[in-house]
């Protein structure tokens, strides 16, 4: 039976509405001359209205690739093996690109890390931004598109919109082009917004003004967030709740605030020990021993027991269950129970 | 104070701005590109020097300027005594057995087609280090030395996770046996938790083998974490100087308490302290006046507008560049 994981009652807020979007048991595989692989295993989490969602892990841990079987985005020959993904009464696993085609931008928009070139060169900004209204005819005419362009753009705080609706791509900063592409997925007045790596690719000073826009937005607009990143810093600042993510699999889910003072697994509790601070005393980290396992031949049991100082016999032969060690606070590790608090600390690195 | 293992006064590197043939006949020149800009600094033997700053501080200019991988415009390296900068091509050959570099990206500075084997041999038999018999014991020696197990001699990159191929590129900038290493963004491509073992490879590495190290980083938590001092960069220009805790707990520049601002912090209950810094980084085609950092400084007046600020000590090896550092302690 799927469990709607963190949306049981006392996780955020006290809503009762269901979430605006539903994951249960997705799992998705892509066929490789190597056999195939599941980059997607069994990830089942829902996004409460209004909430920002972190998804966090490593390369390859299979967070993008849950967030573009959602909007079925997967590249065949990689598929949705099985799964639903539910999202205001229907299954979008089940729909067909067409009626998928009237959900992408209108009910859901995505973000991507590269904004540069999800821009197409040779179209001016304010027919880029409208071209999703136009689309789901949101607006009348190209007059009025461009128009709530001008509006947008203003949102997303371009200055000078009205001159600057008619520029190119090019003319634009790498920060001014992340707002274009927010401002383009805006357009239609989405309620769950998709953003995979949103400022990966940006210097700090302009991540730190594009994080602190869809913080504004999610406020201001109501909006729902579901946020990919592999920064701990960006989830702390952003994600009402979180999941972290290791080969394929959701090993941890819980608040924000929860995962930081108590992790319930040993990568999460890991991950958080050998990131270096900027306050606090400068002491030598304690790095994970090893590198993130080979989707091809993941090892068997729990995927993280071979870099794991808690593994026993039990972690390599048995597959562990994501189980609600405390309310709302979800662990994919059946030692959970037997975690010091300081269990990274204790080891030679 | 003993003498420093590398020192560097006056440096500058531009790019482009030559009178060519159309630019003499009444055309426009083309445009300067100033991307380091009359910096000086000095690194001491056996420590970690780090040169911080976002895209465009011309960071990574500075560091390919120092193995004069490019040319610099004007300025001096002086290095364990010797002047660089006018090294003849053999010399600087040679020179260059003294100082190595490590690449940011682990998959692309890395031949594809050669085994580990075949890629230290190269350096290795290039720069004669040791004698042909040597050779193989030398590789074994080398991998012990970066963790990488021995069984990956007969291997190529493609067989290895990020983490090992910078393993790699450290072995390789170490065959022939440096005093001196620019690691230009060793860590920024490779994933959280393996970034921390990589900075300890080479925290180890200075232990053991004395190396000196200049560091470029965007990550200031990385450089907190690895540094003995530090350089603050922005469009060109070195902003603020000082040893670590200088730079991290008592910042004297807005654009250095900027930066440690809006870093994010792996805390849900931290809050910043100051205002978030507004607008983008000015192109460095067109550069601002004066200070640079102006259009975005919350303390800019007409003098630092009109008047480039020169470097000031403000405590014992802490310098910073700027009319109003004073001022930027009290707002603190």
């Amino acid at each position: 039976m799927a469990t709607v994981l963190g949306t049981a009652a006392g996780t955020v807020g006290t809503s009762a509405a269901p979430p605006i979007l539903d994951v249960r048991s997705l799992t998705t595989t892509i066929p490789t001359a190597r056999g195939t692989l599941t980059v997607v295993d069994d990830v089942s989490f829902a996004v409460a209205q209004g909430e920002c969602f972190g998804l966090v892990g490593e390369s390859g841990s299979g967070k993008s690739m849950t967030l573009r079987s959602i909007l079925g985005l997967i590249p065949p020959p990689g598929r949705v093996a099985s799964g639903e993904v539910r999202h205001a009464g229907r299954d979008l696993v089940r729909l067909s690109q067409r009626e998928l085609n009237r959900i992408r931008g209108r009910e859901i928009a995505m973000i991507v890390q590269d904004a540069v070139s999800a821009l197409n060169p040779v179209y001016r900004i304010g027919r880029q931004i409208g071209e999703p209204m136009l689309e789901h005819r949101i607006v009348k005419g190209a007059r009025s598109a461009r128009a709530r362009a001008v509006a947008l753009m203003a949102k997303v705080g371009i200055p000078a919109p009205e001159k600057r609706v008619d520029d190119f791509p090019h003319q634009f900063s790498g920060g001014m082009c992340q707002r274009v592409v927010i401002a383009t997925a805006l357009a239609c007045d989405p309620g769950l917004l998709l953003a995979d790596e949103p400022t990966t690719a940006l210097d700090v000073t302009i991540q730190d003004q594009i994080l602190k826009l869809l913080v504004a937005l999610q406020r201001d607009l109501g909006l729902s967030l579901l946020l990919v990143t592999h920064d701990m810093g960006v989830v702390a600042q952003t994600c009402q709740r979180v999941a972290v993510m290791y080969a394929g699999q959701i090993v941890e889910l819980v608040r924000t605030d929860a995962l930081f003072r108590q992790p319930r697994h040993p990568y999460t509790a890991g991950l958080l020990n050998c990131v270096p601070r900027l306050d606090g005393p400068a002491v030598r980290l304690k790095p994970i021993p090893g590198a993130p396992p080979d989707l091809a031949a993941p090892p068997s049991g729990c995927r993280f027991h071979p870099r794991c100082p808690l593994a026993t016999e039990a972690c390599r032969s048995q597959r562990p269950e994501l189980v609600e060690v405390a309310p709302g606070h979800f662990s994919r590790c059946i030692r959970h129970h037997e975690m010091p608090p300081d269990l990274w600390k204790r080891l030679d690195a | 104070m003993p003498e420093p293992l590398l020192q560097v006064t006056g440096l500058s590197k531009h790019f482009g701005g030559h009178r060519g043939l159309v630019a003499r006949l009444g055309g426009v020149p083309a445009p300067r590109l100033v991307a380091v800009d009359d910096v000086s600094f000095s690194i001491a033997r056996g420590e970690i020097f780090s040169l911080v700053g976002e895209s465009g501080s011309g960071k990574t200019t500075l560091g390919r300027t120092i193995l004069r991988l490019v040319e610099p415009t004007s300025g001096h390296i002086v290095f364990d005594g010797t002047d660089i900068t006018t090294l003849r091509p053999a010399q600087l050959r040679k020179a260059r057995r003294q100082i190595q570099m490590i690449f940011q990206d682990p998959v692309s500075s890395l031949n594809p087609r050669l085994t580990v084997r075949q890629m230290l041999g190269e350096v290795l038999r290039v720069h004669a280090v040791r004698p042909a018999s040597q050779v193989q014991a030398r590789i074994a020696e080398l991998l012990a030395l970066v963790g990488l197990p021995a069984d990956s001699i007969d291997r190529t990159p493609k067989h290895f996770s990020g983490g090992q191929r910078q393993r790699i590129g450290i072995a390789r900038a170490l065959a022939v046996e440096p005093r001196f290493i620019v690691a230009d963004e060793p860590v920024s491509a490779v994933d959280v938790s393996v970034q921390s073992q990589i900075m300890n490879l080479l925290l180890d590495l200075r232990e053991r083998l004395g190396l000196t190290l200049l560091f470029i980083a965007h990550d200031l938590s990385v450089v907190r974490y690895l540094s003995d001092r530090v350089g603050v960069m922005y469009l060109g220009r070195i902003v603020e100087v000082g040893s670590r805790d200088q730079l991290f707990s008592a910042p004297r520049h807005p654009y250095t308490r900027a930066l440690l601002s809006a870093a994010p912090r792996p805390d849900p209950n931290h809050r910043a302290t100051i205002a978030a810094i507004t607008g983008e980084p000015p192109s460095p085609l067109n550069p601002p006046s004066g200070c640079h950092f102006h259009t975005r400084c919350p303390l800019a007046t007409d003098l630092c507008r009109s008047v480039a600020p020169l470097p000031e000590l403000v405590a014992p090896g802490h310098e910073v560049r700027c009319h109003h550092h004073d001022h930027a302690a009290v707002t603190a």
